[in-house]
């Protein structure tokens, strides 16, 4: 194959399982899941504006885990979320959002090229990483992501944004759908990341 | 509260129903998802949400119900041990074939799902895969040995002439897109359609470039944007001068489309099932649960129908029981509601048939014993309206049941007679003791039917009593006692008496009245034919002795004259007769003389008419009147009164005429035989006076007493009342006579309540 050094061979066929009751099952995916957690985390979040629109640019470190990273070299794909708003903040009464976007990507593993693939579900649009990390990396980050009209937004200090990412659970496989209601090992949750409008 | 409720939940049907319903439905959608490797979206969370509350509210629903059968088999509850025997059973037999299918379910479900796993297609995928990569290999080395032929083509050309050169080249080539990019990272040249200005061409990463410029080639094939596969080229364009450095090119190629697609239809196969053996363990766990969760389904089910059936099935086993215990308790009334066509309904058709009958049998021996209550009591009532005494014996020869008359004519009240012991009646009064003492020997004899004529003697006189007896025997012929039935015959034998008296009467006044007149004519004629013939002594001696045979003759016929009215009956003709007029009418006979002023009239003026023969009562007056003067001889001071008055017994009422003197009274030891012919105490008289009055006013239905006067009311002479039924008025027809007859007769038993029959010897 190509003289590239960064291939990444997916893990092989998963080991097989012997089927236990359920209870012990569930026991055993517990264990898994504090053993090695999936995670994600916002490190960065900020808007700026820039010819008269309000800009996002935000960074996540995402990991996937032991039981996330075998499904996605299996050919599984995972669905992601990321929900971005706007709140005009009030006192002594919730914060009425103005603006509420949902982002939907998706990421496979592309086994004839030996890529990782990142898909906007939205737009289309696919990018393809060697590595993993590199996918994870453009997965968890946004940049000049066009965000609100800045005519919009009267006084900055009352306005406040939020971000959060999750992985979309109800989009997997059937089978893996009960294990993803008991198991932390599916579930990846960022929390949500807030910051004021300036 | 609550529990009535979750007891109300539990026996319905349609929850339970929708529950299940809900519950295979949600079986059914979890079946699929385990099977299909597709994503179901949130759906999935939302039934896994509804099945785990309908699990929740069935398993509180038979928990709540196991507690009552338990609470029932604590309180004894009927039906409760049959319903616990019957959910037991229902359940068992669900479980037993629950567990076969279950077990081997798993067991073909694991060598199922693991025989879609075949090493050899795994291996067969496995080398298409890398037989693509290696034909897509083989495509990308040609195309990098042409970016790198090119490439030569352009070293040392400078930047000026590189568009024209790579325009040149571009196309000959079978590169899609060549771009040159310098040492400074600049694109210099490129062969893409694009405006320079706005929109930059597509270029590899900032990495990849600094990998080439430092000698490293890059190939790579990926998928582009139309999803087409193309092959990109990174190489180093080297420069024979150092100082201008190492530029790069970058060429994309396409993959033809049908290699493209069959490349691609390869790595969806190979993905498919790379991620199916993946799930292979996941998907027998799923479908495991799954299959636990419709066991356990079908004997959530199979529990909650034990139950449901045990309830329906007892309903009618409890109402049996409960219909039972209160038939014990006496309530017949109890009827059970009809369940239905099958056995128990027939059991309990039969429990209300029985009921039935049982209530109507109940209702037939009240009725029965009604009526023979109410026919004791007519016979109690006729026996004690009859004048009969009857006593009844028990085999112990104690008086058990007597009636009013047998205690009247023993002297005694009917509460002392029921304590008599025939064989001990010491404590008895005299005409007990005598009864029974004559009884007994009658008693003990072997007859069973007798009849004895007894005399009951005390102070005051003499009681005839015809007793009859028979004995009661059983069906074994023991003797279950003794009737008694006895009368007082003392009626009778008065009765006897006088008719005999009237026999020697009437035949007296035959033999004695014949030679009578005779013996006086010869009388008449001695002294007629030897009075002139005798003289002195002799004549007056003759004289004498035929006046002595002559007075002597008249007496003897007066004497026979009153026998024969005694003994005649002449012919009685009853007319309605004003009591009052007749006696004015025959005192004013009396008024004169030495009776002046001594009869006293009380008469009542309202005094009803009686029916009788005047010219008969008009006898008894005198016969009373002339009897009274009779015995107070020459008395001055003689009073008589005559009093009539209306008298009431308890069933009739009577005319009473009262005769009342002032002379010594009836003698006492001759009140009980007054009325009877011969018995006077006059030295002259027939003793038939009083007889007759007794004869005449009987004839009238009448009766007569006798008593001496206290002297307290009266003049303290005799006292002679003279009882007369009033005449009862039947009708009256316009233009006829008036009917009427006299009403019953006075019974000498019903007025002996309120008198007694003290009569006192009175010469007639």
């Amino acid at each position: 194959m190509a003289n590239s050094t960064q291939q990444r061979r997916p893990a092989g066929t998963p080991k097989t399982v012997r089927p236990l009751p359920l209870v012990a099952m569930f026991a055993v995916l517990l264990a898994a899941s504090i053993a090695h957690s999936a995670s994600v985390r916002f490190e960065s979040a900020g808007t700026y504006v820039k010819d008269g629109t309000y800009y996002l640019d935000s960074f996540a470190r995402l990991s996937l885990g032991r039981g996330l990273e075998l499904a996605l070299a299996n050919g599984v794909s995972l669905h992601f979320l990321v929900e971005v708003a706007v709140h005009k903040k009030r006192k002594w009464w919730i914060d009425t959002p103005v603006l509420e976007r949902r982002l939907r990507f998706k990421l496979y593993y592309y086994d004839l090229t030996r890529h990782y693939r990142v898909e906007d579900v939205q737009t289309g649009e696919s990018n393809n990483f060697r590595s993993l990390a590199a996918a994870l990396r453009k997965l968890g980050s946004l940049t000049q992501f066009a965000l609100i009209p800045a005519s919009q937004i009267k006084n900055r200090s009352r306005y406040g944004a939020s971000i959060r990412l999750e992985l979309d659970q109800t989009r997997l496989p059937g089978p893996l759908q009960a294990q993803s209601l008991v198991s932390r090992e599916w579930q990846l949750e960022s929390e949500v990341f807030r910051w004021l409008l300036n | 509260m609550v529990a009535e409720l979750i007891r109300r939940l539990a026996n319905s049907l349609l929850l339970m129903a929708a529950l299940f319903g809900f519950l295979m439905s949600a079986l059914y959608f979890v079946a699929n998802t385990g099977e299909h490797l597709d994503s179901f979206g949130r759906s999935y969370q939302w039934w896994m949400f509804g099945t785990a509350i309908a699990l929740t509210i069935i398993g509180v629903l038979i928990i709540a119900s196991v507690w009552r059968l338990f609470v029932d088999l604590r309180n004894n509850v009927s039906g409760s041990r049959l319903s616990l025997k019957l959910v037991v059973i229902l359940v068992v037999m669900a479980l037993l074939p629950m567990i076969l299918v279950y077990s081997f379910s798993v067991k073909f479900l694991r060598s199922n799902i693991d025989s879609w796993f075949d090493v050899e297609v795994e291996r067969a995928l496995d080398d298409a895969l890398d037989l693509s990569r290696d034909s897509l290999g083989v495509y990308m080395r040609t195309r990098q040995k042409t970016t790198i032929e090119i490439a030569d083509k352009l070293i040392d050309i400078p930047p000026d002439l590189a568009v024209v050169v790579l325009n040149d080249i571009g196309i000959d080539s079978e590169a899609s897109e060549l771009t040159l990019i310098g040492s400074d990272n600049r694109v210099i040249a490129t062969t893409a359609f694009v405006d320079m200005l706005s929109v930059g061409p597509d270029r590899p990463a900032d990495d990849i470039i600094a990998r080439a410029q430092s000698g490293r080639d890059f190939l790579t094939i990926d998928p582009g944007k139309d999803g087409d596969l193309q092959v990109r080229s990174v190489v180093p364009v080297f420069s024979s001068d150092p100082i201008q450095g190492i530029s790069v090119l970058y060429a994309t190629y396409p993959v033809s489309r049908t290699s493209s697609k069959l490349a691609a239809n390869v790595q969806e196969s190979f993905r498919n099932y790379r991620q199916l053996a993946y799930l292979r363990a996941p998907l027998k766990q799923s479908s495991i649960a799954t299959l636990t969760l419709a066991v356990f389904l079908s004997l959530m089910m199979a529990v909650w129908v034990a139950f449901y059936a045990a309830r329906r099935l007892m309903v009618p086993v409890h109402d049996l029981v409960e219909g039972t215990r209160l038939v014990a308790t006496g309530d017949y009334t109890t009827r059970l509601v009809t369940s239905g066509r099958d056995e128990l309904g027939y059991l309990v058709n039969s429990f209300n048939d029985m009921t039935d009958k049982i209530e109507a049998a109940r209702a037939s021996a009240a009725s029965s014993q009604l009526q023979a209550e109410s026919q004791r009591a007519y016979l109690e009532l006729v026996l004690s309206r009859i004048s009969t005494g009857v006593v009844t014996l028990d085999e112990n020869n104690r008086v058990r049941t007597c009636n009013t008359s047998a205690a009247s004519i023993l002297r005694t009240t009917p509460a002392q007679l029921q304590l008599v012991d025939g064989d001990k009646t010491e404590d008895s009064n005299l005409f007990v003791q005598q009864f029974f003492e004559a009884i007994n020997p009658m008693i003990q004899g072997e007859r069973t039917d007798w009849s004895l004529e007894l005399e009951l003697v005390t102070e005051a006189g003499r009681k005839p009593i015809m007793c009859r007896g028979a004995t009661m025997q059983t069906s074994g012929q023991v003797s279950a006692g003794h009737v008694l039935v006895f009368d007082d015959i003392s009626d009778v034998v008065e009765a006897q008496r006088n008719a005999a008296w009237s026999e020697v009467a009437r035949r007296l006044a035959h033999e004695i009245k014949n030679p009578l007149t005779p013996i006086q004519l010869s009388a008449e004629r001695l002294q007629h034919k030897y009075a002139a013939k005798l003289h002195g002594d002799d004549a007056n001696t003759l004289k004498k002795l035929t006046n002595t045979i002559v007075q002597q003759v008249e007496s003897m016929k007066s004497m026979v004259k009153a026998f024969a009215d005694y003994a005649t009956t002449p012919q009685v003709n009853f007319v309605p007769t004003k009591l009052n007029e007749l006696i004015t009418e025959t005192s004013w006979l009396y008024r004169d003389g030495d009776e002046r002023d001594a009869i006293v009239l009380e008469l009542n003026k309202d005094l009803p008419a009686i029916s009788g023969d005047p010219t008969r009562i008009r006898q008894v007056l005198h016969n009373i009147i002339k009897n009274a003067f009779e015995t107070n001889g020459g008395d001055e001071d003689r009073k008589l009164l005559i009093s009539t008055r209306v008298g009431t017994t308890t069933n009739h009422s009577f005319v009473e005429l009262i005769f009342e003197d002032n002379g010594p009274g009836f003698p006492a030891g001759m009140l009980d035989r007054l009325f009877e012919p011969y018995v006077t105490t006059k030295k002259k008289g027939t003793g038939l006076g009083l007889a007759i009055v007794k004869k005449i006013v009987e004839e009238h239905g009448g009766m007569v007493c006798a008593e001496n006067s206290t002297g307290i009311t009266g003049y303290g002479g005799g006292r002679l009342s003279l009882l007369f039924p009033i005449l009862v008025h039947h009708g009256f027809v316009p233009g006829a006579a008036i009917v009427s007859e006299p009403a019953p007769a006075i019974s000498a038993n019903e007025f002996r309540k309120d008198k007694h029959k003290d009569f006192h010897g009175d010469a007639a």
